[in-house]
């Protein structure tokens, strides 16, 4: 059983809008965030593994040149998912998990606590908050509560807004 | 069950999977199920013997539900008789499914339990039954 995940692996990214038509990530009102985990290539959201796997995206560097020869600049290339149809992706943070926390491998429970505790908008906290309502297992904050239930539904109506656009490779 | 306990069981069925990676053995027949809505492509073999399935293995690419999803139902499947295996496949789609379903029957499977609240994932959960449930039904082709 995987009770730890290793920190290596795990990845900070932000959640973007997709669009195919302009083969491009747009940029959201809302700076969203969310934990991904690498396994055999594949990047599943740790706190929902049964959504969907979107597209992930990773900023590299990109080789524009200066007039004095210096390299420049960065683009978005993708490393893993299906970029047939337009709709939510992930980009990855430079960071991994192994930056983040300082060690090999973490638990749930402190990626939980890092998420409770930082000022980023994770699109799971609200749902993890909310359970501990009933469990009364870990402390609340309402306040990240109340303001997360905001960013979360404006989220949903920026995604909702753009209708999705299926493109079928040839 | 416990939504953690659910979390390890589908990263560990999915980070390493059971009997992925086909063989090339008499005896096996072989289907192919892909889906439309997501990157899921697998190849199913299955033996069956004296009406008992001997074996189940796969192979391909597919995403965590379907990968961790075909590890769990083979585990579950083997060494049962037909009869038995289609049981536990019509119990596994109608809990899907939101129907009325044997719980103790499917084990591990009751992970999916809440799969239906993601419409979109339910085709790659029920991806690994239909293609087992063809080699049940003798629908595969001899490999």
């Amino acid at each position: 059983m995987i009770n730890r995940l290793e920190s290596k692996n795990l990845r900070l990214g932000k959640v973007k809008y997709f669009d195919v038509e302009r083969n491009g990530v747009e940029v959201n009102d809302i700076d969203a965030y969310v934990f991904l985990y690498n396994i055999n290539g594949h990047y599943v959201n740790i706190f929902n593994i049964c959504e969907e796997e979107y597209p992930v995206f990773e900023r590299v560097p990109y080789t524009n040149t200066t007039l004095g020869g210096e390299d420049f600049g960065t683009k978005l290339m993708q490393v893993a998912g299906d970029s047939t149809k337009s709709g939510p992706c992930y980009i990855l943070e430079k960071e991994t998990g192994k930056d983040i926390f300082d060690r090999h491998s973490v638990t749930m429970n402190t990626i939980q606590d890092y998420m409770f505790s930082s000022p980023k908008f994770f699109v799971d906290r609200y749902d993890i908050l909310t359970k501990n309502v009933d469990n009364h297992t870990r402390r609340l904050n309402y306040y990240v509560l109340l303001k997360d239930e905001k960013d979360l539904a404006n989220l949903e109506e920026y995604f909702a807004s753009h209708e999705p656009q299926k493109v079928y490779k040839k | 069950m416990d939504d953690n306990l659910k979390r390890e069981i589908i990263l560990d069925n999915y980070q390493d999977p059971f009997h992925k990676g086909l063989v090339e053995e008499e005896g096996y027949c072989k289907v192919n199920t892909s889906s439309d809505s997501c990157i899921d492509n697998l190849d199913f073999i299955m033996k069956i013997e004296n009406n008992i399935v001997k074996d189940i293995r796969f192979d391909g690419e597919a995403c965590a539900i379907s990968t961790s999803a075909s590890s769990i139902l083979i585990k579950k499947l083997i060494g049962k008789p037909v009869d038995e295996a289609k049981e536990i496949l019509l119990n596994y789609q109608n809990m899907i499914g939101e129907e009325e379903y044997n719980e103790d029957l499917l084990g591990e499977l009751n992970v999916y339990e809440d799969i239906s609240k993601q419409p979109n994932r339910k085709n790659c959960a029920l991806l690994p039954k239909v293609a087992i449930e063809k080699l049940l039904g003798g629908l595969g082709n001899d490999k």
